[in-house]
């Protein structure tokens, strides 16, 4: 590409640190001196963040949260099953699992038969079941029973994610703090003031030539941009960093990938959501945390678990992907230096109905378990199961609030204030993580 | 642009062609100028229509054969290829349709209600109840929100959706009714949990028949018994289900509020704003509403800026550039079809029941990648970019004037710096701030 001289002056009136470095770097006129200071950018320079990244790697002290979300309203009733207790049989009928089907967990439990590889981690301690979690109050939406999951605020509605308002006060400015691996940022993400990075599992990289860098000076702030422009030329900002950073993580995660054509699986949920293969995206947050990056939260999801009809194979098959890939993960972190602080959490936005409805599915409901899991997570049970004959409205009771397992994760993992970010809750869970 | 104080009248009616239509060619620009937003959109109005541009034919799907609890792996490769195939034919007639219709308003219509009733073509696993769904879009998307209520409560890609198929006498699923009246005609607040399930029993005994195509209601799976939903004890069928839910007071400002937030702004109307519209759209008048939405001071507000969806941007870029859908390459249809997969907005397969996002999470660095290479495809194939004048600042205007866009410094120097090659500077004008914004 050539660019006119005489125009050189113009070009860079709203030229700010990191594009013009790489305007410069394609256009080659870095050496004509001729380019005006013109308007920068109030934000830290990316270029700093990258050298910052480069020179202060997490340490392996630094916990490491990583969140998986299942959309759909994951049946937690057959995920950890009391098989042996006749009201579940006598309920679920056609879909219960028999006792002997189930891998004992032992307090009457076992868990589903596709979740093999979890029962390994359990044997070696390294699982905890969080039973009966929920919220107060509880809702039947998908929508708003996840945005109270994700929000984590459960009476009023507020626009930022959990996370994103740890994020907000973490007081880092590091963009690679939080990532979400998510097709879509998932809103637990997404803070009043920062957000996480947001990268697909395929990687992020510029196009070629001059058109990359001239997306990439169209980054540039400009102070005649609305906000919708403005955030626009932000995130065009950012594909340099984010690249520049994770693409050999994924190049890394590619190679070790041992199923690279592993293709999304049909969808069987009307509500999905979390799309893209979860191996894919936990092996990316595995190739990452194994080279060193600064970032302490991660986001990957699983959709379609909105079982209303058809339910047994169709939940057994993504409990499946859902095992193969927590295991894999897990595996390489407890073989890794810089693994032995990850903690992973697994939750759904509800569990479903005690009692089957008529299509061989059932519908929406309320508590179910959680999974943590990780070198520094006190495996076994915590938390009352939900009694049976006990029901609230055809529905399991509340027995864990779910700020208790949030508080312990902020606090535990990530060194954080939970109250600040759980608008002054400061339950915890004792003995689900190691002192 | 940042601007103060209200755009004028010119400025309005680009707007109003940027949001009721799938963005307006240069041409379509200037036969606004002068025009008051109310004659726009009465414009816009007088023109809807379902017919089909030239050259675009009613896309013929084969009848789905029965399925079998015993079928062959090989009957079943081949039912998943049919339905492979299925998808790219609809896509290909939705991108052609929504590109060269001089039906716009319908057409932009049509594709915010496939996006408010959000079905999904995965679980559907029918093009054909997908395609007979969206012609219900397309002829009664500016008509009446009950009528259109009242053939989406039966309309079999949706009763497949929702489970309403599998939803009986003595075994209701409740999936149907929950986001019937959650997401589609009241809004959360304005039913409790008893209203869903005496809802979902009133839906019982609607059927698909797959051969057909069509849903009918099978007595013997209908609950008769009288329940009490929504205040009213009685029966309960599919008509009373509806008829009772919009005439709750919270009915019509959640549809309207739907409407405005897809297509004026984020930022939710004022209750002044809000009583006008209600008493525009009255029992449901969908085109009294658009005329009404039209002369809201929200539209001459510079604030009142949306998001382009991914599949809005991809259409209107198509139709700026000029490009034939029905004459595009195969090679390019599907790339371009896979652009929008990387964009994350298939049609007809959004990511839930709850419909597309909207706002920042099209705004993120990977979607700006995924923009780019679609925009670069598009470019190359473009004839508009042989028209562009011949000098680079010549371009660089041209550009402003076929997109609609008046460019910011930063904008108007990163085009320069490429528009040696036009290509090059189309493409990028189609990725710039001001253009993936509806300003």
């Amino acid at each position: 590409m050539t660019v006119p001289s005489a125009r050189t002056t113009s070009l860079s009136t709203c030229v700010s640190g990191l594009t013009r470095r790489r305007f410069l770097q394609y256009s080659g006129v870095a050496a004509t001196g001729t380019l005006a200071v013109g308007c920068t950018s109030p934000t830290v320079g990316v270029a700093d963040v990258l050298a910052a990244t480069t020179a202060a790697p997490r340490s392996a002290q630094d916990g490491v949260l990583v969140v998986v979300t299942l959309y759909g309203g994951n049946d937690g009733l057959n995920t950890v099953i009391p098989a042996g207790d006749p009201v579940y049989q006598q309920a679920r009928r056609d879909l219960a699992y028999q006792p002997h089907e189930v891998l004992d967990l032992g307090d009457g439990l076992g868990l589903n038969p596709g979740l093999a590889g979890l029962k390994g981690l359990w044997d070696g301690k390294n699982l905890a079941v969080v039973r009966g979690v929920g919220y107060p109050t509880p809702d039947h939406s998908h929508f708003r029973s996840m945005a109270i999951w994700q929000t984590g605020s459960p009476t009023t509605s507020v626009p930022s994610g959990w996370l994103g308002r740890w994020l907000d006060h973490s007081g880092s400015t590091d963009p690679l703090q939080a990532v979400s691996l998510d097709p879509v940022m998932a809103p637990l993400m997404a803070g009043t003031q920062r957000s996480a990075a947001s990268f697909p599992p395929g990687g992020l990289q510029l196009p070629r030539g001059a058109a990359g860098a001239g997306l990439a000076a169209l980054g540039d702030p400009c102070a005649q941009d609305s906000s919708w422009q403005a955030a626009a030329a932000q995130a065009i900002s950012e594909i340099e960093v984010i690249s520049d950073a994770l693409d050999p993580a994924v190049a890394a995660a590619r190679q070790s990938d041992s199923d690279p054509a592993a293709e999304s699986t049909e969808q069987q949920g009307a509500t999905t959501g979390g799309r893209g293969a979860l191996d894919i995206q936990l092996g990316l947050v595995a190739a990452m945390i194994e080279m060193g990056a600064p970032t302490r939260a991660y986001s990957v999801s699983l959709g379609g678990f909105d079982t209303h009809s058809d339910e047994r194979d169709t939940q057994q098959r993504l409990l499946g992907e859902l095992d193969g890939a927590l295991t894999a993960f897990q595996h390489r972190m407890s073989a890794h230096p810089l693994g032995h602080k990850v903690v992973t959490m697994v939750y759904s936005e509800f569990g479903r109905r005690v009692t089957a409805n008529g299509s061989e599915g059932t519908d929406h409901g309320t508590a179910g378990p959680m999974f943590v899991l990780g070198d520094q997570v006190l495996g076994g049970f915590h938390g009352e199961e939900p009694s049976l004959s006990a029901l609230q409205q055809d529905d399991l009771a509340v027995t864990t609030d779910f700020r208790d397992v949030y508080g312990t994760m902020l606090q535990g993992v990530l060194g954080a204030d939970p109250a600040r970010t759980l608008d002054g809750w400061t339950g915890h869970l004792d003995g689900l993580l190691r002192a | 642009m940042k601007t103060s104080g209200v755009l004028d009248d010119t400025a309005v009616a680009a707007r109003l062609l940027d949001r009721f239509t799938f963005g307006a060619t240069q041409a379509e620009r200037s036969a606004v100028v002068g025009q008051t937003p109310g004659q726009v959109m009465k414009t816009l109005l007088g023109r809807t229509g379902t017919a089909l541009p030239d050259g675009v034919a009613v896309p013929d799907f084969p009848a789905a054969a029965k399925r079998s609890k015993d079928e062959s792996a090989d009957a079943k490769r081949q039912r998943r290829e049919q339905l492979k195939a299925d998808r790219a034919t609809l896509l290909h007639w939705w991108l052609s349709t929504a590109t060269r219709s001089e039906h716009q308003l319908t057409e932009r219509m049509a594709w915010f209600w496939s996006g408010h009733f959000a079905t999904g073509i995965a679980k559907v696993r029918s093009a054909g109840l997908m395609h007979q769904q969206f012609e219900t879009f397309r002829s009664g998307g500016t008509g009446s929100f009950a009528e259109l209520a009242r053939k989406m409560i039966v309309d079999p890609a949706l009763l497949v959706w929702l489970d309403g198929n599998d939803n009986k006498v003595g075994a209701a699923n409740e999936n149907l009714s929950r986001e019937f009246l959650e997401l589609f005609v009241l809004g959360p607040g304005g039913y409790t949990e008893a209203d869903v399930r005496a809802g979902a029993r009133g839906l019982t005994g609607w059927t698909v028949d797959r051969t057909t195509g069509k849903a009918r209601l099978v007595a013997k799976r209908h609950d008769e018994a009288p329940v009490t939903f929504l205040g009213r004890t009685g029966p309960l069928d599919a008509d009373t289900f509806v008829t009772q839910a919009l005439a709750q007071p919270l009915s019509p400002q959640f549809v309207i509020g739907r409407i405005w937030f897809r297509l004026v702004s984020a930022t939710p109307p004022d209750s002044p704003a809000l009583l006008r519209l209600e008493k525009a759209y009255g029992a449901g008048d969908l085109a009294a509403l658009l005329q009404a939405l039209a002369l809201e001071p929200a539209f001459s507000d510079p604030a009142s800026s949306i998001v382009k969806q991914p599949a809005e941007w991809l259409i209107g870029a198509v139709r700026v550039c000029a490009i034939d859908p029905r004459s595009l390459p195969k090679a390019s249809l599907t790339a371009v079809l896979k652009g929008l997969g990387a964009l994350g907005q298939v049609p007809f397969a959004p990511p839930s029941v709850g419909g597309w996002p909207s706002g920042r999470a099209w705004l993120t660095a990977a979607t700006a990648v995924s923009r780019a290479r679609l925009a670069q495809r598009l470019a190359a194939v473009a004839p508009v970019r042989t028209m562009l004048g011949r000098s680079p600042a010549a371009r660089v205007d041209a550009l402003g004037l076929v997109l609609g866009r008046t460019w910011t410094d930063r904008t108007r120097a990163a085009l320069l710096a490429v528009a040696d090659t036009p290509t090059d500077a189309l493409a990028l004008a189609l990725c710039s701030p001001e253009y993936v914004v509806s300003t």
